[in-house]
């Protein structure tokens, strides 16, 4: 492992280069340590961090093996890419301009033989370094509500709405965003980069891997779009943050839940106790709600005069 | 008289209930409260049926408590719902003997009797049941089960609650799915579509057996259709097993364990499933609970749990 292309060790440095000059710190944390640098001046690529490929997987601002993290902190990281290359994946700091730049972030290496764990330690330490509180419920009505199926179809002028863009928030330009967070609009959206629009997004509509959701869930609201069988055990755990307009309540359990491309349908229990069917067609641009009920056989409730009430049951099952 | 009275030597609530004295036992059949003509029904014939119980330890509206509370001695109004649950109006059926489609249509009244209980504020657990047999106290023998739907989590209960969260924190995966993936075929009784039953590796019955459904829910309102259809069908199986064992309509405790209501969010831990806790170690002999296993909740099972699996594996039934 080399740390800007010197061996990795713990302690604080500082090195000058032609044009810029870079301060970083290593120190120990439980489980690996944290990494922190600071880089004033002018530079247009700089590789951070560089190590063995290993069995590490590649993710948007982490890398994950079956032991180890190593992860980016901060939304200010967006200037970072990892990049493999032959037996190698290098952290690079990319600079967008030529202005004297300085430049401050934190990267984590987390060594706990635990995937889940892994993940866990390193959502503690997002949560830690960009202070975020814990999701707050967001009650929507359906006046409050507008869903759009594209970025051309926002409207800056709205506000005090729930606005769902089934469309990625890199690819909306910065100013629509910028207006609509002004006019106190909550936005759901895609994104390419969870930690880089933890800023920006009130919710993220589900796109990233399981691993992404994993350290998101409880961060921000998660709206399910589309859905893979494989990963039901874990989607359900992410529902926990999950809001849909029209129905004011939330959800309280997902019985079950099926997807596709355009078209998604789940039964869930609300918090008042109701068991309802959803359907959203996003390309009839529709969301169909009902209430359904919990069994399919017969059933008649009777008070008697003691009190008691007697519920008879009865018919044929389907 | 009817309160909770707390323990604080075993941090639990204790029902107090002096209507439960008067239930019947064992009456003759021309007598039976829950037949069609019975003192529950005197003018009217059912399918299937849930109703209060006439002689509860929990109600929906129960007694004020007589007398103060103290810092000691500690008590609490009756809050909750006992319900009995008429399988079918058949007398002389039992649970094994019953068509598919009648414990198809119990299921769905389980579930709907689960929604319905949840409802209340009051409720935290919905414990569904079956004492069959004289063996396991059963009063009448007309088939039939209850509900408790308790004010609050009882302790065994809790135990397997905490036991899960710790499984859960240490290992991140709800222990109960753990068990399935690695469960060995020679402990498994019976597999279905969506069900598996087998004798645990740590039974306390001699022919214990559990049920569990193979995909991760904390409660029956979570059963997709087919998983209700398929439950049905592994819970006659099982039964049918063990009436076919010693060829003798055997008893047991049949007990459903659901994840919490009202409180908080156990859904992620909590896996929904089924004990049969049958009292027989053999045919004429009976594993009684007495002050070892009662007292300390530390049992000695006589039978070893892969030969009971082997038995109850190898009787073969059609349903």
């Amino acid at each position: 492992m080399k740390l800007f292309g010197r061996e990795f060790v713990e302690g604080a440095f500082i090195e000058k280069k032609d044009g810029y000059e870079i301060l970083w710190k290593v120190m120990k944390i439980d489980f690996g340590w944290k990494i922190y640098w600071k880089i004033k001046g002018f530079f247009s690529g700089l590789e951070i961090l560089k190590i063995n490929t290993g069995t590490f997987e590649i993710f948007p601002f982490f890398v994950l093996s079956k032991d180890m993290l190593i992860g980016l902190l901060s939304p200010s990281s967006e200037k970072v890419e990892i990049v493999k290359e032959n037996n190698e994946i290098s952290f690079i700091l990319r600079s967008e301009d030529d202005s004297n730049n300085c430049l401050e972030s934190s990267l984590i290496i987390i060594n706990i033989e635990n995937k889940k764990l892994l993940l866990e330690r390193y959502k503690e330490w997002i949560i830690k370094e960009n202070k975020i509180d814990s999701v707050k419920e967001i009650r929507i009505s359906a006046e409050d509500y507008e869903l759009f199926l594209n970025k051309d179809e926002i409207n800056t002028k709205l506000e005090n709405k729930v606005i769902i863009i089934n469309d990625y928030i890199e690819e909306i330009e910065k100013k629509s965003i910028n207006k609509l967070k002004e006019r106190k609009n909550k936005i759901f959206a895609k994104t390419k980069n969870y930690l880089e629009s933890l800023e920006v997004l009130d919710g993220y509509i589900i796109e990233g891997t399981i691993e992404e959701n994993y350290i998101f869930h409880n961060l921000k609201y998660l709206l399910l779009l589309n859905y893979e069988d494989t990963f039901e055990y874990y989607w359900k755990h992410l529902f926990k943050n999950v809001v849909f307009e029209n129905d004011l309540n939330f959800v309280e359990r997902i019985i079950n839940v099926n997807a596709f491309e355009k078209f998604w349908k789940f039964e869930y229990i609300n918090n008042s106790k109701e068991r309802i069917l959803l359907e959203i067609s996003w390309n009839e641009k529709q969301i169909k709600m009902e209430k359904i009920p919990f069994i399919n056989i017969e059933k008649n409730s009777v008070l008697k005069d003691d009190g008691r009430i007697f519920n008879f049951y009865g018919g044929e099952t389907k | 008289m009817m309160e909770l009275r707390y323990n604080p030597l075993t941090d639990e609530w204790v029902i107090v209930s002096a209507a439960t004295q008067k239930r019947p036992v064992q009456p003759a059949k021309t007598q039976c409260p829950i037949c069609p003509g019975g003192i529950e029904f005197p003018d009217t014939t059912y399918d299937l049926v849930a109703f209060e119980n006439r002689f509860p330890s929990l109600m929906k509206n129960p007694p004020k408590i007589e007398g103060k509370n103290n810092r000691i001695f500690r008590k609490r109004e009756s809050f909750g719902v006992c319900e009995v649950v008429v399988y079918t109006s058949q007398h002389d059926s039992s649970f094994p003997q019953m068509p598919l489609k009648q414990i198809e249509k119990l299921v769905d009244m389980w579930v709907d009797r689960t929604y319905e209980l949840s409802k209340y504020d009051f409720v935290k657990n919905v414990f569904i049941f079956e004492n069959r047999g004289k063996e396991v106290g059963a009063s009448l023998p007309h088939p039939h089960g209850q509900i408790y739907a308790f004010p609050f989590i009882p302790k065994r209960i809790e135990a397997k609650i905490n036991s899960m969260e710790k499984w859960y924190a240490e290992n991140g995966k709800c222990v109960v799915c753990d068990v399935i993936e690695n469960e060995t075929k020679e402990r498994i009784v019976r597999e279905t579509d969506y069900f598996i039953a087998f004798v645990p590796f740590y039974a306390r019955f001699p022919f214990e057996v559990h049920v569990y459904p193979k995909r991760h829910l904390s409660t029956m309102l979570e059963f997709s259709y087919e998983e209700r259809k398929d439950f049905a069908k592994i819970l006659k199986i099982i039964t049918m097993k063990y009436d076919k064992l010693f060829d003798q309509e055997f008893p047991y405790m049949m007990m459903f364990f659901q994840a919490p209501f009202n409180t908080k969010n156990y859904s992620e831990i909590f896996h929904f499933h089924v004990e049969f806790n049958p009292p027989k170690r053999d045919k004429d002999k009976i594993k009684w609970m007495a002050s070892v296993e009662t007292g300390t909740w530390a049992f000695i099972n006589p039978v070893i749990p892969e030969e009971a699996a082997r038995m109850l594996r190898e009787v073969e039934v059609e349903i």
